[in-house]
């Protein structure tokens, strides 16, 4: 099993669009629709685009859409799994867990679960609908490489203040803080929260984003996933081909793109990824 | 000026002009920059070299970058750091490209 820190370090992750289709419609998420569709993954696809990366250390998200709606997502998880250089990750809104319960006892899948909607002053109002574990029903701490991602929401700060013992059980090591990000239709709501990353931030990210996108729907990989924008890409585009993934892996494809000079994502502000990260990944 | 020599204490940087004379600049380097060849040394240790001659055009955008990042962010590079040959050669050219193109301004 490897641990989060050790593939945070030393691997690229791409995430794999498998279907648009999610059973949840957060406000400040950009890629999905109600609709249900491309609920089976084309396997062939699958393998073909994983040869293309055979050679390169690389962090597999799983999602879309809501990866748990996957009707082969044991099939696909197989597959990348098998693929020594590769680690699977599966990002879920905790319809995973009730769909496919087995992935959170597999400690070499790092499974995510994004499971609060917003942060309001007095509450918090959840995606998933498992109430019945305590303390809401959240990821606990836990040696099988299950983690909670909270998105910091504006009123994340205001709840964290009323309500200090409920968040001791929210923050444990099995929790990943996240924050609030430029997808929301209304800007001010990321300017009250911070302001736009640097430049020279914004073009590192641009360089090789945190997430590329393989989009199963177009069969296209997509330069940064933050730019769906309720399902009209706006992202540069490229075709899926073993030259274009050897350009992307080596830093020679993404450039800094005219939507990357407005963009309101958070970046870091003490790297887009640390130098360490950077000397594990040049030139492997 | 081509090349740039650096003293082992990186304390004092000099030329030779064309009557071969050894010509002191440290004081005509700007802090910044100062403070960015001191970073350097995490990366390149004692191989690093102000030279001109090994400014190269066709290297990624990404070298570039990480030389600006450690310029505008003094934290960014703060310990040794282990960089495959190839990524460091690139490196060097990205560093020297920024540094002459600053000391020129």
């Amino acid at each position: 099993m490897k641990t989060l820190k050790e593939i945070q370090e030393n691997y690229l992750a791409i995430d794999f669009f498998m279907s648009m289709s999610c059973n949840k419609d957060c406000h400040y998420c950009t890629s999905y629709t109600l609709e249900m569709r491309n609920l089976t993954v084309d396997i062939d696809f699958l393998k073909q685009t994983l040869d293309y990366l055979k050679n390169y250390k690389i962090r597999v998200c799983l999602l879309g859409g809501e990866p748990g709606l996957i009707k082969n997502l044991d099939d696909v998880i197989a597959e990348v799994k098998s693929r020594p250089n590769h680690v699977c990750s599966v990002l879920s809104n905790s319809f995973v867990r009730k769909r496919y319960p087995h992935i959170l006892k597999d400690p070499d899948i790092l499974y995510i679960e994004h499971n609060i909607l917003d942060f309001y002053e007095n509450e918090i109002k959840k995606l998933g609908s498992l109430d019945l574990l305590p303390p809401y029903g959240f990821i606990q701490p836990n040696e099988y490489n299950n983690y909670n991602l909270c998105v910091k929401t504006p009123n994340y700060f205001k709840y964290k203040d009323n309500f200090p013992e409920e968040m001791k059980q929210l923050d444990h090591k099995n929790t990943m803080w996240k924050s609030f990000n430029g997808r929301t239709p209304n800007k001010d709501d990321v300017l009250a929260v911070h302001t736009q990353a640097a430049e020279i931030d914004r073009k590192m990210c641009a360089a090789f984003p945190m997430v590329p996108v393989i989009n199963f729907e177009t069969k296209k990989l997509v330069h940064c996933s933050k730019k769906f924008a309720n399902n009209a890409i706006h992202s540069k585009t490229f075709d899926i081909t073993q030259e274009n993934i050897d350009k992307m892996m080596n830093f020679r494809l993404f450039k800094y793109e005219n939507y990357c000079k407005n963009c309101m994502e958070w970046v870091q502000p003490k790297g887009h990824f640390p130098i360490s990260k950077y000397a594990s990944v040049l030139n492997d | 000026m081509n090349e740039i020599i650096i003293s082992p204490s990186f304390k004092t940087f000099c030329y030779f002009d064309n009557n071969n004379n050894m010509i002191d600049i440290t004081d005509k380097i700007p802090f910044r920059l100062l403070e960015l060849i001191k970073k350097m040394r995490y990366i390149f240790g004692n191989d690093i070299v102000l030279d001109k001659s090994l400014i190269t055009d066709d290297i990624e955008d990404i070298y570039h970058y990480i030389i600006e990042k450690a310029y505008e962010r003094s934290d960014y590079i703060f310990e040794e750091i282990n960089f495959k040959d190839k990524a460091k050669e690139k490196l060097l050219s990205a560093f020297n490209k920024f540094f002459f193109e600053k000391f020129n301004k």
